[in-house]
């Protein structure tokens, strides 16, 4: 099958157009790196198929981040066979720059369109471009696009057929760019307009961090007021007045006891459902996931959504890179700890746009034991919520202890440096509702198709444990960890059992055992640090490899025995 | 440790640079809103290379938009695009 590359810098947009192209959403963003791994697709151009490949965006070649090798490998990777084509997406308002790649493209002899993508903002940053002229210069179609809002697609797919090789030659690959610039492209003077002006205030020596404390605390109330009007408007009315009465017709019907009422619909607290202590699949199964964590998810991703796709991530991350070199990783290993907040498994990915496998492992390892997704935020708020904000402020100050102090225990142990940052930052942008729509929905539902049924097999397991009295025993065998080191009752092990599976189904273990708040804020802690998730851990596996991945949890276990030893010392 | 990685560059003439670079003017010579042009970059090939792909290369004109406290990253405007520059990495950045 016929082939389509389509190759770019980073932030050019590859991945709308892929989108469009394919009708395949995929997450698109307003910052280098969104893409780190490639997405197929297919299209029909007339009655054929083709299959389109979305790939990371890369500079040059010679690759600087495992994203980028990614791309590099998939484009000399690339033959010339059955109508094979590469599609050039270029940011039209970086021209100069963006045609570096395509010199290099046009060296590996393969037939090339190119899409002179952000059309519409060249109109209005003063710059014009002659596209017909660029056609004749390089020999190949030249087609301008907008991919956000479609404008242009259509003429680029019509012009897939008509591919072709070059006929550009060049020695000095510069030199040939300048005066390719020379001839096609011209620039207006302008003013700076509200975007730059805020733009240059957010990375200013001064106003900086001021800014970035509003956006964190703006950000942080908007998520807080989504999840809670959700819960107390939608999601607890449904559970409560809909779905209770359901489940106690059933609970009447299977007798109220017995080993299939424990597993369906758990033990009856006072006669009635609980359903966070109940612990059956049909109640505290999917309250858990569906009352508890998705409306915050939701919130969040909201709001993570638009800080991508504003461009204001890149920015925050040139804000606190200083700090983060101390913890050897750059300002840009930001973006995977707050995508990490939503849910380890993609923050874990994200961890790719970082240049050495050094930064890599130490982001990885920081991330996966002291920042809480939010199946764990909301179990620290499930089993602390309850003592307010002391106790709180305990659990998610030692987790911030624990991410610092591990990042400087890291870089200090690791051979090497971690390299600098180094990267562009993109123009602010408002964000299109549409595309945040889209991206939001993607991210609500892989967080249910990955939540929900961990979270029913986490419960079932727990169950199982349960009956056949496993718990009791393995809580015996552990008794002077769980009780010696960390003064948790034995009981507690249950929950970290589980806990590999799914975080959250821990509040309803732990809140029947009547623990002290010094004791279930020490839980908070273990239970986040000890080990991700099942899901995490698999991904973990398989970016960091078998060897730096056992490192890493042997890191884990050490780090939360000494921190759950300390912590019960001084509680 | 600073000046054992500095006294390792070499710039492509073959010249040492220490640290402070005092003899040469580097982009933290730049005031924010200036407007400077490169004359040298210097540094391993991988660095140079990755400048270069960025757009930072001999004769470019730059603006320097901000610079971070204790020893920040530096971030210039290059065509149309920013670039934000370690504090170390905008040490090799030489302007006229």
């Amino acid at each position: 099958m016929k082939k389509i590359l389509l190759v770019g810098n980073p932030n050019v947009g590859k991945s709308v157009v892929f989108s469009r192209l394919t009708g395949v959403h995929v997450v698109a963003s307003n910052y280098s790196g969104t893409t780190v791994e490639f997405t197929k697709g297919s299209m029909r151009i007339g009655l054929e198929r083709a299959e389109v490949l979305d790939i990371p965006g890369t500079y040059s070649l010679s690759p600087d981040s495992k994203a980028e090798q990614v791309a590099a490998e998939m484009i000399n990777n690339f033959k010339e066979e059955d109508g094979n084509i590469f599609v050039n997406v270029i940011d039209s308002t970086n021209l100069e720059r963006n045609l570096a790649l395509t010199m290099e493209l046009i060296k590996k002899e393969i037939p090339l369109v190119v899409c002179l993508n952000m059309w519409d903002e060249t109109k209005h940053t003063g710059i014009d471009i002659d596209a017909k002229k660029l056609e004749q210069i390089l020999g190949v179609p030249v087609v301008p696009t907008t991919g956000i809002t479609g404008e242009g697609i259509k003429h680029l797919v019509s012009h897939f057929d008509k591919a072709k090789l070059s006929i550009f030659k060049f020695e000095d690959k510069w030199k040939a760019i300048g005066e390719i610039i020379e001839t096609v492209q011209e620039l207006k003077h302008r003013h700076h307009t509200l975007g730059e002006r805020l733009g240059d205030a957010s990375i200013h020596r001064f106003w900086g961090i001021p800014i970035s404390l509003i956006v964190l605390f703006a950000s942080f109330s908007i998520i807080r007021f989504i999840g809670e009007t959700l819960i107390a408007y939608v999601l607890e009315p449904l559970f409560n007045k809909l779905w209770a009465p359901v489940i106690m017709k059933l609970s009447t019907l299977l007798g109220s006891d017995g080993v299939i009422h424990n597993v369906v619909i758990g033990k009856l607290v006072d006669g009635q459902i609980d359903f966070v202590e109940s612990l059956g699949l049909l109640t505290t199964g999917l309250f858990v996931p569906i009352a508890m964590v998705l409306p915050y998810i939701i919130g969040f991703y909201l709001v993570l959504s638009f800080l991508e796709d504003s461009g204001y991530l890149p920015r925050l991350g040139v804000l606190v890179d200083n700090m983060m070199h101390r913890l050897g990783i750059h300002g840009l290993a930001i973006v995977p700890m707050l995508l990490g907040l939503g849910c380890n498994v993609p923050g874990a990915m994200a961890a790719r746009i970082l240049e050495t496998k050094r930064e890599r492992f130490i982001a990885s390892t920081m991330m996966a034991i002291a920042v809480p997704c939010f199946a764990q935020l909301a179990m620290v708020f499930g089993l602390v919520g309850k003592h307010g904000a002391v106790a709180l402020s305990m659990v998610f100050g030692t987790l911030f202890i624990v991410w610092v102090l591990l990042g400087f225990f890291l870089n200090k142990v690791m051979k090497g440096e971690s390299p600098e940052i180094f990267v562009e930052i993109p123009p602010y942008r408002l964000p299109s509702f549409n595309v945040l729509m889209k991206k939001l929905w993607m991210r609500v539902l892989a967080f249910i198709k990955e939540a929900i049924p961990f979270m029913l097999l986490g419960v079932l397991f727990m169950n199982i444990l349960y009956a056949l009295h496993i718990i009791d025993f393995i809580g015996k065998l552990t008794e002077p960890i769980i009780t010696g080191i960390l003064g948790l009752p034995k009981e507690a092990v249950g929950a970290l059992i589980v806990g590999f599976l799914r975080k959250d189904v821990a509040i309803g273990m732990l809140s029947p055992l009547n623990m002290s708040m010094g004791q279930l804020v020490i839980a908070s802690v273990v239970l986040t640090m000890y080990f991700p998730c099942i899901a995490t851990f698999t991904v973990l596996l398989q970016e960091l490899g078998v060897k730096d991945m056992m490192k890493s949890s042997a890191i884990m276990v050490f780090a939360t025995l000494l921190v759950g030893g300390v912590m019960n010392i001084f509680i | 440790m600073k000046n054992k990685l500095f006294s390792k560059i070499h710039n492509h003439h073959g010249f040492k640079h220490s640290n402070d670079n005092n003899d040469l003017k580097t982009i933290h010579n730049v005031k924010d809103g200036e407007v400077a042009k490169i004359k040298d970059v210097i540094g391993g090939k991988h660095f140079i290379s990755k400048a270069e792909s960025l757009g930072i290369r001999i004769g470019v004109q730059i603006t320097k938009i901000s610079s971070q406290m204790m020893h920040g990253p530096i971030t210039i405007k290059v065509g149309q695009s920013q670039i934000a520059i370690g504090h170390r990495m905008a040490n090799k950045i030489i302007i006229e």
